[in-house]
């Protein structure tokens, strides 16, 4: 079949010329995963990668047989279930200290709570969580992470 | 090396129940080691639950054992009653596998290396599916608490696999999560290339893998340890096998394929609305087309016993959190919602380059052989993509979340979910060989053992 033919039929055309297409966004579509793959490479070689919540594993020790805690971070938002930064921290917490469950929405009723602050004052300072209870710290992990047991 | 034992041996618990089944063909088809992957471990992952039902909580010798025991009731079935059955059937001396793995290669090194680079996930990877895991094999006779991140009540089929594994291996082994989507990845390869091969020429059904493969969104979504690839695998494996009961009147392909729908249906929620679609499709299928209604009937046995798991979860183990997001019929009339829905998809679809031209070449192809897509069994998966659209669509219209973030969460997985079934579309409708479609009616002499 001629040029002119197959113009005739552009059926048939066209499936002689899909597979080359195909082809053609294949080989470019590599080239774009290996250019991918070689930076992602180069990354973890240099920085290896740590299991999401690593900050929070220290806490495991105590929390041993614990069912529930509450969870409080003193980042706020309006809608905190969509907020990238409150619910990254929250659930890597999560996933480093399963099964012991974090209450995140009633984080205060809690008598062991996990504080999760970007400031020093969000526990006893003025305007503090916790200012009207007397509580004892557990463990402070100086990364504004600390585990606190409230006494009343 | 436990992890990989483990995962081994759901593959080969797998193999075997498809090539033992009393229906089973003589063939020793490499299709049959891709659908043997995920129904193994979709198994597997049944196994584990009905042990943790039954104890309350997680026994990893329990599970163990309840696995020898299928094993050894199969081999035993086999040599019983199994005279009519290839003594070995391996697939491997098929020559189309090698050669499907040696092209595939530079793909599944970058595949790997992928995975490697993200070993414990994405997001939800960790804040939702292996945190799962985690409940479940640490938290004893509390396997069932419900997080309070859980807004979604996915069902359970990947956190069950991983806890499979770990119940195998001893321990927490990180090596399972990062091979489960590995192996799903390669095994919807698989179906696609020789699930095509069934209507089309390899060399073509060859192409459409690894294209499949090569997209740079798919090769990355896929190992994110997130569970649209097991809806992926399942839901194609469910479509090769439908087409293969409606070509042979199998009765192996009919039970098969209701039992990849209910497997579909362990997933996610998503998988349970594909589920009830496809369901529904090859009813009215069967019914216009005066299909005979017992291949039906085993499908819809299959359906029924692979579904069992996903009634259990929903509806006994946590069914507090049944009540969803809170759908919102008022939303339903809001145009600037509507408008944003279709500017995001089309905007998506056309303008990301990640999907390294899937979109703009098929719509461009199924626009121009729009013919072929109502003809045959294939119009089912034709209906099946637009309803499955629309779905999506009234998802996004009327469930009252901040709509910019919901389409940025949920979008691109959907549209990941039906991705291979779409290039088995396309590539069907291209290259569809009438000739070979006839021909395998009647299986030539060296396509049996």
């Amino acid at each position: 079949m001629n040029i002119t033919q197959r113009i005739r039929s552009p059926k048939l055309f066209l499936a002689r010329l899909f597979p080359v297409i195909i082809l053609a966004f294949t080989v470019k579509n590599l080239i774009i995963d290996s250019h991918a793959c070689l930076i992602k490479a180069t990354t973890i070689l240099r920085n290896p990668i740590l299991p999401p919540g690593d900050k929070f594993v220290p806490l495991r020790p105590y929390l041993i047989g614990v069912r529930k805690v509450g969870y409080y971070t003193d980042q706020t938002s309006e809608n905190p279930i969509t907020d990238v930064n409150i619910m990254k921290d929250y659930q890597q917490a999560q996933y480093a200290l399963s099964p012991t469950i974090l209450d995140y929405y009633h984080g205060l009723n809690y008598e062991l709570i996990i504080f999760n602050c970007s400031s020093k004052d969000c526990i006893e300072g003025k305007g503090g969580a916790l200012r009207d209870h007397s509580f004892a710290p557990i463990i402070n992990l100086n990364n504004g992470i600390s585990l606190i047991r409230k006494l009343k | 090396m436990l992890s990989f034992l483990a995962l081994l041996f759901s593959i080969y618990l797998g193999y075997l129940l498809i090539t033992s089944t009393p229906f089973a063909d003589q063939k020793t088809e490499p299709i049959n080691i891709f659908l043997a992957t995920g129904f193994g471990l979709g198994v597997s992952s049944h196994l584990v639950l009905y042990n943790i039902l039954l104890f309350d909580q997680l026994n990893p010798l329990a599970i163990i054992l309840s696995h020898l025991k299928i094993l050894l009731l199969f081999i035993v079935l086999r040599n019983r009653f199994g005279h009519h059955l290839p003594k070995n059937p391996s697939p491997i001396r098929n020559n189309d596998l090698p050669i499907f793995f040696l092209i595939s290669t530079p793909f599944l090194i970058l595949l790997i290396i992928n995975a490697l680079s993200s070993p414990y996930g994405d997001w939800d990877a960790w804040g939702f599916w292996n945190v799962r895991a985690n409940f479940i094999f640490r938290a004893g006779p509390f396997w069932n608490d419900v997080l309070p991140t859980e807004i979604n009540h996915h069902p359970w089929l990947l956190p069950l696999t991983i806890v499979w594994g770990w119940s195998f291996a001893g321990r927490e082994d990180n090596l399972i999560p990062l091979l489960i989507p590995i192996i799903y990845t390669v095994s919807t390869v698989g179906l696609l290339v020789f699930g095509l091969s069934d209507y089309i020429e390899k060399k073509f059904a060859l192409l459409a893998g690894i294209f499949l493969l090569s997209i740079p969104f798919f090769m990355y979504h896929s190992t994110s340890q997130y569970a649209e690839i097991e809806v992926c695998y399942y839901l194609l494996g469910a479509c090769i096998c439908l087409f293969r009961t409606l070509k042979y009147e199998s009765i192996k392909y009919s039970f098969f394929c209701g039992a990849f729908l209910g497997l579909l249906s362990f997933t996610k929620i998503e998988g349970i609305l594909e589920m009830i679609l496809l369901t529904f499709l090859i009813y009215i299928y069967f019914l216009i087309n005066q299909k005979k209604s017992f291949l039906f009937l085993i499908l819809f046995l299959g359906m029924a016993i692979f579904s069992l798991p996903t009634i259990i979860v929903k509806c006994f183990v946590s069914p507090n959190l049944n009540h969803g997001l809170g759908l919102n019929w008022s939303l339903i009339g809001d145009f600037q919602r509507t408008a944003l829905i279709i500017t995001s998809f089309l905007q998506h679809v056309f303008w990301v380059d990640a999907w390294g031209g899937l979109w703009i070449i098929g719509t461009i192809m199924l626009f121009m052989k729009r013919h072929s897509l109502v003809q045959k069994e294939i119009i089912i998966i034709t209906i099946f993509i637009f309803l499955f659209m629309f779905a999506l669509f009234l998802r996004f219209q009327i469930t009252p979340l901040y709509l910019e973030w919901h389409l940025s969460t949920v979008l691109y997985r959907a549209l990941f979910q039906i991705t291979p079934l779409l290039i088995f579309l396309i590539f069907y409708s291209v290259f569809e060989d009438r000739n070979l479609s006839t021909n395998r009616k009647n299986p030539q002499p060296h396509e049996t053992n």
